[in-house]
């Protein structure tokens, strides 16, 4: 059975319960949704044992303070925010052991824009098609479809596994647990593999689209970034029969401005796809935020392939060192 | 013969795709090749997504087991599978849905607008609009919406030059080629001809799509007291 967990005392704008995404609904038109920074959310449920497909919490930010209702072990990831217990600063990408009554509030600014927090056993939420992510259009997953505020209670949806409660009662007895994870460095390079359409930009488009710096703008949000910068000129109309688009795609305007696509992108467009940001840098793309500016760097298939796999077998590692240390 | 192409969309999406041109055979070429992948799936594969003109397979990267790139290793299994010949009779299941849909001006704004600007009168346009079965090519643009087409040539239409910024749930419209309904109340800059009480979407059920793609949808004239009768039976239902 569930229990209260979470008290949120302070909420800010865009603070929902996501996980890894739905998966099976595409074909109908339901966006994959889950957390923006899925690296960082699979991470978070990595460090306090949990499977990586848990709900965690993706905090937007701006400032939040939650209390905590019982004994629990949790972990930060991503960035944005500084979260603090009596002003002092918990350590990002580590598992904590938070006792009841503990206020962890988040109100210094960090690099980066949403910061996950993950618990041991998983934030109970609403299922929906298989995921427990917050669907905002269709108001559905998480905690009634909807973004969190002021007074809402989080509980506890599995109860500890044998592990979560020796990793409890070892941070508990004051004991450190390093696990050896490497911050994500706040580059802005984000590389990008050719998209279907690609041929669609005139070869000083080509060149314009690697050589030149862009800037996210006030028009974004988790279905997708509108980027401002120097428009890139296309020889061809920019329609397309609307064809299939996914999370990191991005769309050429006929204003020869790039939109790129979200965790909670549309599942066809009509747009020409010129690139896919690869898998591994959505993650950094996730923690941009707007008048940040980013830049396009092209790289094989391979070398993205390349560039996921090394992640996911990060988190694999990760995983069997905490096991390791208990 | 292959009439295919490869391109990966990402690491997790490979996308077959077909002539560049929206026609019934082609679309029966994409939902013929999602049905195959679906009856046999390889190990990683998530889900397949058909579209006009090509069909976006899902897979999982890290569960694909190769030593070679992974993508030429999802792209030669499909490549296998699709040039096999059908061993039995692979007869597409295709569905036909009738939907009920009110064409009285009350609940169709644009109808008179519409039929005057094709120099038609409404009834003409209406019994174009229901003189034909259409072909369910694909849900998109928000959940449960469904690409319907072709239409009749008579009643080929401009998008709204100012798209609405609400349009009431259950709106059937035209633009272009292209029929549709509208799920949900949003933003929409289709021509508004009709709307049906039936619900496209209802969240309590297990698969909440009435509609899917390659179905056949018959659209059904009925009255405005029809209208808010079957209206106010599907809220009944919605509630109990």
């Amino acid at each position: 059975m569930s229990t209260p967990l979470l008290h949120i005392e302070q909420c800010g704008f865009l603070t929902s319960l996501q996980d890894t995404g739905r998966k099976g609904y595409l074909q109908y038109g339901v966006s994959k949704g889950g957390a923006m920074d899925q690296y960082a959310a699979e991470l978070a449920n990595t460090l306090v044992g949990n499977t990586t497909s848990q709900a965690v919490l993706e905090i937007t930010q701006s400032p939040h303070r939650f209390r905590v209702l019982k004994d629990t072990v949790v972990a930060f990831t991503g960035g944005g925010l500084q979260p603090q217990i009596n002003d002092v600063s918990i350590p990002l990408l580590q598992p904590q052991f938070v006792s009841a009554g503990t206020v962890i509030s988040c109100k210094q600014p960090l690099p980066g824009f949403r910061l996950y927090m993950a618990v041991a056993g998983g934030f109970a939420a609403e299922q929906f098609l298989g995921s427990s992510s917050t669907d905002l259009l269709l108001t559905a997953g998480g905690l009634n479809g909807r973004t969190l505020k002021k007074e809402d209670v989080l509980e506890q949806r599995n109860k500890r596994s044998p592990l979560q409660q020796s990793l409890l009662n070892v941070l508990k007895a004051g004991a450190a647990i390093e696990l050896p994870v490497k911050p994500v460095a706040h580059t802005t390079i984000i590389r990008v593999l050719q998209g279907p359409e690609w041929h669609f930009l005139t070869a000083e488009a080509n060149t314009l689209f690697s050589n030149s710096s862009f800037t996210v703008t006030a028009n974004s949000n988790r279905m997708g970034y509108r980027i401002k910068g120097i428009a890139l000129p296309a020889n061809r109309s920019c329609n397309i029969i609307s064809s299939p688009v996914t999370q990191g795609t991005v769309q050429l305007t006929d204003a020869g401005e790039m939109i790129l696509l979200m965790a909670d992108a549309q599942t066809v467009g009509g747009y020409p796809r010129i690139a896919q940001v690869c898998a591994a840098d959505l993650s950094l793309l996730a923690q941009k935020k707007p008048t940040d500016t980013i830049q396009f760097q092209i790289v094989s298939l391979q070398e993205a392939e390349e560039l996921y796999v090394q992640q996911q077998n990060e988190l694999k590692k990760t995983a069997g060192i905490l096991q390791s240390k208990l | 013969m292959r009439s295919f192409t490869f391109t990966s969309l990402s690491e997790s999406v490979i996308l077959l795709m077909f002539h560049n041109t929206i026609s019934e055979d082609v679309h029966l070429q994409v939902m013929h090749a999602k049905q195959r992948i679906e009856q046999t799936p390889f190990p990683g594969f998530t889900e397949a997504v058909p579209a006009y003109t090509s069909l976006a397979i899902h897979f999982q990267p890290q569960l694909i087991e190769t030593t070679n790139s992974i993508s030429s290793t999802v792209q030669q299994y499909i490549f296998d599978l699709l040039t096999q010949p059908v061993t039995e009779t692979q007869q597409q299941t295709e569905r036909l849905i009738e939907i009920p849909v009110c064409y009285d001006e009350t609940v169709a704004p644009d109808l008179i607008e519409t039929a005057r600007q094709l120099q038609l009168t409404t009834d003409e346009l209406i019994s174009i609009h229901l003189s034909k079965t259409y072909r369910l090519y694909m849900l998109g643009f928000t959940p449960g919406f469904p690409y319907l087409g072709k239409l009749d040539e008579r009643i080929i239409t401009q998008r709204k030059q100012q798209p609405r910024l609400s349009v009431p749930a259950g709106s059937v419209a035209i633009a272009g080629e292209q029929t549709g309904i509208y799920p949900f109340a949003t933003p929409g800059g289709w021509n508004i001809i009709g709307q049906t009480p039936v619900q496209l979407f209802n969240r309590s059920s297990e698969n909440p799509f009435l509609l899917q793609a390659g179905d056949q949808v018959q659209f059904k004239q009925i009255t405005l007291q029809e209208f808010y009768a079957l209206s106010s039976s599907t809220k009944k239902s919605e509630e109990s």
